[in-house]
């Protein structure tokens, strides 16, 4: 898992130009200027976008002319390929000084637009034309990509320039349906690519430095201060490569935990940091006691709409949140609540990987869904963070009920992933779980449930590391037979397939083992009647 | 693996002529000398020679081949005269270098059109009684598929007394996996039945392994034979991926024209057999109402199976099978896209149909049956075995496996390089070396098992050796290697190596 967070964030240009609107796209840093469509806006790149230079997003949404109806926003990418970076692909290896371990880094793969578009596309594809040309003197392929399979169909034209030291893709993307109507403006637009004098370096973005992402989750090998200061210089520098790539029209405010860029109205942007730092408040309040980590800042990009949000998701499949700290949301025209069920969802998964990785990414199967349920239908007013379920949930639960299929409190305290996969809608019944321990009406034995559960959840995970390492350490007894290695290995086999199950029943046992079965028949009561 | 064409371009010394070689299983090699050798061609690598049988060779072109070397004196006389043998005759040089020319033309002209034909813009066509082919295989290798799909839909179709199809329907065919997932978008699946119109199919051709080809097709076409029982009804995963999978291990045989339906499934049993293994079994409820997810494909083959091959059953099940598309008497809702029916009816028209009330003594029957009647005896069985053994960390149990589908005949390059490679981790890189120098044998254009063999030359000290092969794996094909590979070898060489800076306080 951690082996794809290895990629290293690349240094900074001295200057990133900024992006503009419509008009003449021109870069000095890295030496080329091509036209865009008139009126097409420009779209932030995430902080941890290498292989992007540029992207656009047209002023209209087109529909398919098909009876469904589906709406596509044709769009404009640039993306550079630098000859020294993609000459280089396999992994960088490096023996540690001590010389006792040796580290592999891993690099994306991307070495041309093909490679590219194998990663970054979506549905079923083929190359319809290839063709070579020259376009101001630059030589030049021309594409012409279709997709058909599995997906609306669209046409994608590209034509990728080739420089001394790097090449250059500009990729345009419309519906099948508009691409008569539109192809002439793209290749107006590609016909005017040009070299200009260069100030910077094509290297810069895509280059690769020993920052080391992974080591901000390692535990036990830092401390959590020095894991702090660690993420804080990374998140410096996203910051810094966010603010450069910022297009006009973005505005910048900063509050205690984010950094937001945002392309909406004040208004909006005010209430969507109020929500934020009121679940991030509330997690610090209320679960500060899951670990010793310290929980860092994000970036909260705020797109102006739907169309912007899912371009700006478009960025290039090598990065994810862990090389940018980002997490981004909309302002919500249709009045359906996805935009902050996104970003609450999205919220709490760092504040934990922060406060206690190992926890993170060991979740019991019931609290992991259960808090990517609860959070993301939670709304906050005046600070205050409410965790109420929606009527979608409502009506979810209702029909759970009539088929009698709300499973009990210890079902699913008690469910591995194969056992929760058999949970009628578990995201929802986990989801509604987690809120009556949180929320719900508190008994005496119940008051402190949720903080005692996952404080032993927490020291059996760590039991069980120390007596991995402990095994890991043994000295393996030479001349044994080969049933007796075929006997130990089915053992350590049948252990990590119960692992999950058998903490859970550990814990179980832990918290619960005291209780009568009347208690737990109240406990089961008190929660059968919260989901009512 | 990122091959997305089938071109495998060799980065030989400059090679001053472009002879092709034309593999039967859809590969070209290019960019490196080839000469004619006993039982097939030799390759000229920079990097070292790699011997082609001529069986695995459908066509090879060799620029500016003489072919003749006079073997007696009467033919060297006659070269003396300038005169050399051409189809049975003696004709002057010029004479054979201009018809020799001619058909070398004619070759490449062949040969690159073939090539042309491996990019989807450029896919043959064709159509057969029930089926609209679009492809980027060799026409014979299509020509087989084909014939196996029309007898397939004939005997399914008469034993499930389904109607023949109005319209045929599009199956669309690929010469390798990854021009299956960037063309088709099935990415995550290895094909699939596009069950909304435009009803299509599509799957890819598995060059080192034609059965498992036939296997998939026969599964996937299992969709489409289903869907002709109701076309507005979709069959919901349990029912329909286990039946597709009992579908699945069909064989045909053309010889005799009977189709085997029914035999093991070694991969899903494997899947089993090392859940039970492990101390998971699945109810007969939960698997009924749907609960399976994934499991269905192995769990839900292995009930199928249970039903279809156990004659009691089998009518019973085959009328449920049917009446939940067909019967007036069946809930059946909306899924967007149609209609198809949810666990709780399935199980109750699975209990009238099957004539029982109780699932309890059924699923026990069933457990029984997989713990007792399915076993794995075959060489497909031993190979999966070992293959989920390595999988699940069990290597010295898979080594036992591997042992066991090697002296059952197992000709099956992939598996000897996951042997090599638990050789390897056991510290016998001697036994791993034999065995890739078979498998070379069995595939010997596969940059991935030189550049495992390098591996294991390498831990058995020879590291000039181990080098050289390394080198020759990136001449073959270095879009064939995958990234496991690249860290092997930068991992070995930095284990060989000093480290990068000295510790500090050292001089």
């Amino acid at each position: 898992m951690f082996g794809r967070f290895a990629l290293a964030l690349a240094a900074l240009p001295a200057a990133i130009p900024p992006a503009q609107s419509g008009g003449l796209h021109k870069d000095e840093e890295l030496g080329f200027q091509i036209q865009v469509p008139k009126d097409w806006k420009a779209v932030p790149l995430a902080a941890g976008e290498r292989w992007m230079v540029a992207k656009y997003l047209s002023n209209r949404e087109y529909q398919t002319k098909k009876e469904w109806g589906y709406l596509h926003t044709p769009e404009m990418r640039v993306i550079l390929f630098p000859a020294e970076v993609v000459k280089d692909r396999g992994p960088k290896v490096k023996k540690k000084e001590d010389g006792t371990a040796i580290s592999v880094r891993f690099k994306s793969d991307y070495v041309d637009y093909k490679s590219y578009i194998e990663k970054n596309s979506y549905g079923g594809y083929f190359f319809d034309k290839e063709e070579e040309t020259t376009v101001n003197g630059i030589p030049a392929t021309c594409y012409e990509i279709k997709f058909e399979k599995l997906t609306v169909p669209r046409r994608a034209v590209a034509w990728v320039f080739k420089g001394e030291d790097a090449e250059w893709a500009v990729h345009f993307e419309v519906l099948e349906d508009w691409w008569e109507k539109l192809a002439p403006e793209f290749t107006r637009c590609l016909k005017s690519f040009k070299f200009i004098p260069r100030k910077g370096s094509v290297t810069a973005r895509a280059g690769d430095d020993d920052l080391g992402f992974d080591t901000i989750f390692e535990i036990g090998k830092s401390s959590p201060a020095e894991r702090a200061l660690k993420r804080a210089a990374l998140f410096e520098q996203a910051v810094k490569e966010a603010e450069g790539r910022l297009p006009e029209g973005w505005t910048k405010k900063n509050t205690r935990n984010f950094h937001a860029f945002s392309h909406t109205d004040d208004r909006y942007t005010a209430r969507v940091l109020e929500q934020a730092e009121a679940l991030v408040g509330w997690l610090g309040q209320n679960c500060a006691w899951v670990g010793d980590g310290v929980p860092g800042p994000a970036i909260l990009r705020i797109c102006k709409d739907r169309e912007e949000y899912s371009s700006f998701q478009g960025q290039s499949s090598d990065i994810s949140f862990v090389n940018s700290f980002e997490i981004a949301t909309f302002k919500d025209r249709e009045g359906w609540g996805s935009a902050f069920w996104n970003m609450n969802g999205e919220l709490a998964n760092p504040w934990f990987a922060d406060k206690n990785p190992r926890l993170r990414w060991g979740m019991p199967p019931w609290l992991n869904e259960g808090i990517s349920h609860v959070f993301s239908s939670a709304s906050a007013k005046g600070g205050k963070v409410q965790f109420k379920p929606d009527e979608w949930d409502r009506e979810r639960l209702r029909d759970i009920r009539q088929k009698g299929r709300l499973a009990t409190a210890r079902t699913l305290l008690g469910a591995d992933d194969s056992e929760m996969s058999k949970v009628e809608d578990s995201w929802v019944q986990c989801g509604t779980f987690l809120r009556f321990l949180w929320t719900g009406p508190k008994a005496a034995q119940t008051k402190e449930l949720f903080k005692k559960y996952l404080q032993t959840y927490v020291a059996v995970l760590e039991e069980e590391e120390t007596a991995e390492e402990a095994a890991s350490k043994v000295k393996e007894k030479k001349g044994k037979t080969e049933e007796e290695k075929e006997a130990e290995e089915e053992a350590r086999f049948k252990e990590r397939r119960q692992g999950e199950k058998k903490r859970l029943e550990e814990v179980l046992k832990r918290v619960f083992g005291s209780w009568t079965e009347a208690e737990w028949a109240a406990f089961e009561r008190a929660y059968a009647s919260a989901a009512e | 693996m990122r091959a997305a064409a089938a071109l495998l371009l060799g980065l030989a010394a400059a090679p001053v002529r472009a002879d092709i070689l034309a593999l039967k299983d859809g590969r070209f090699v290019e960019g490196v000398k080839i000469e004619r050798a006993e039982g097939g061609y030799k390759l000229l690598y920079k990097n070292g020679e790699v011997h082609v049988p001529d069986e695995l060779v459908k066509d090879c072109l060799i620029e500016g081949e003489t072919g003749f070397e006079p073997r007696n004196e009467e033919e060297r006389a006659k070269l003396e005269k300038g005169l050399v043998p051409f189809e049975g005759k003696w004709v002057t040089k010029a004479a054979r270098e201009a018809a020799v020319g001619k058909r070398l033309a004619e070759k490449k002209k062949k040969l690159e059109a073939a090539k042309a034909h491996r990019e989807w813009r450029n896919r043959y066509t064709s159509e057969s009684a029930n089926f609209k082919f679009e492809y980027t295989v060799d026409p014979e290798v299509q020509e087989k598929l084909r014939d196996l799909m029309e007898t397939y839909l004939s005997i399914f179709t008469k034993k499930w007394g389904i109607a023949r199809p109005k319209e045929k329907l599009k199956v669309c065919l690929y010469h390798d996996f990854e021009v299956f997932q960037q063309v088709s978008g099935g990415a995550g699946s290895l094909a699939y039945y596009r069950f909304v119109p435009p009803l299509e199919l599509n799957f890819f051709y598995e060059r080192l392994d034609f059965e498992f080809t036939a296997a998939v097709m026969f599964h996937e076409a299992n969709h489409y034979l289903t869907h002709l029982i109701n076309l507005d009804f979709h069959y919901p995963h349990n029912v329909n991926e286990a039946m597709a999978e009992y579908y699945g291990a069909s064989q045909w045989d053309p010889a005799r024209k009977e189709m085997t339906v029914g035999r093991i499934q070694e991969g899903r049993l494997m899947e089993v057999l090392t859940d039970i293994q492990g101390g998971q079994t699945h109810g007969l409820e939960d698997y009924l109402a749907n609960r399976l997810g994934y499991d269905n494909y192995s769990w839900g083959w292995s009930f199928v199976h249970f039903m279809m091959e156990t004659p009691k059953y089998a009518k019973r099940f085959q009328s449920f099978f049917l009446a939940l598309g067909r019967d007036s008497d069946v809930k059946r809702i909306g899924d967007g896209q149609g209609r198809t029916v949810d666990g709780d009816e399935i199980v109750r028209v699975f209990k009238k149909h099957l004539g029982v009330a109780d699932l309890g003594p059924l699923e026990k029957e069933w457990h029984e049956y997989v713990k007792s009647k399915l076993k794995v005896e075959s060489v497909r069985g031993y190979e999966q075995a070992a293959l989920k053994a390595d999988q699940t960390g069990q290597p010295t149990r898979a080594r036992r496996f591997f042992r066991l589908a090697l002296e059952k005949g197992s000709t099956n390059p992939m598996v000897y390089r996951e042997y090599a490679e638990n050789l390897l981790l056991d510290d016998k890189p001697a036994e791993a070396v034999e065995i890739l120098r078979k498998a070379i044998t069995l595939d010997p254009l596969s940059a991935p098992l030189y550049a495992r063999l390098g591996t294991a030359l390498r831990k058995q000290g020879k590291k000039e050796e181990a080098k050289r092969m390394a080198a020759l794996a990136k001449e073959i094909d270095p879009d064939d290697l995958d990234l496991l590979d690249a860290v092997v070898e930068a991992v070995g060489e930095a284990a060989g190596s000093k480290p990068a800076s000295r510790p500090a306080g050292s001089k």
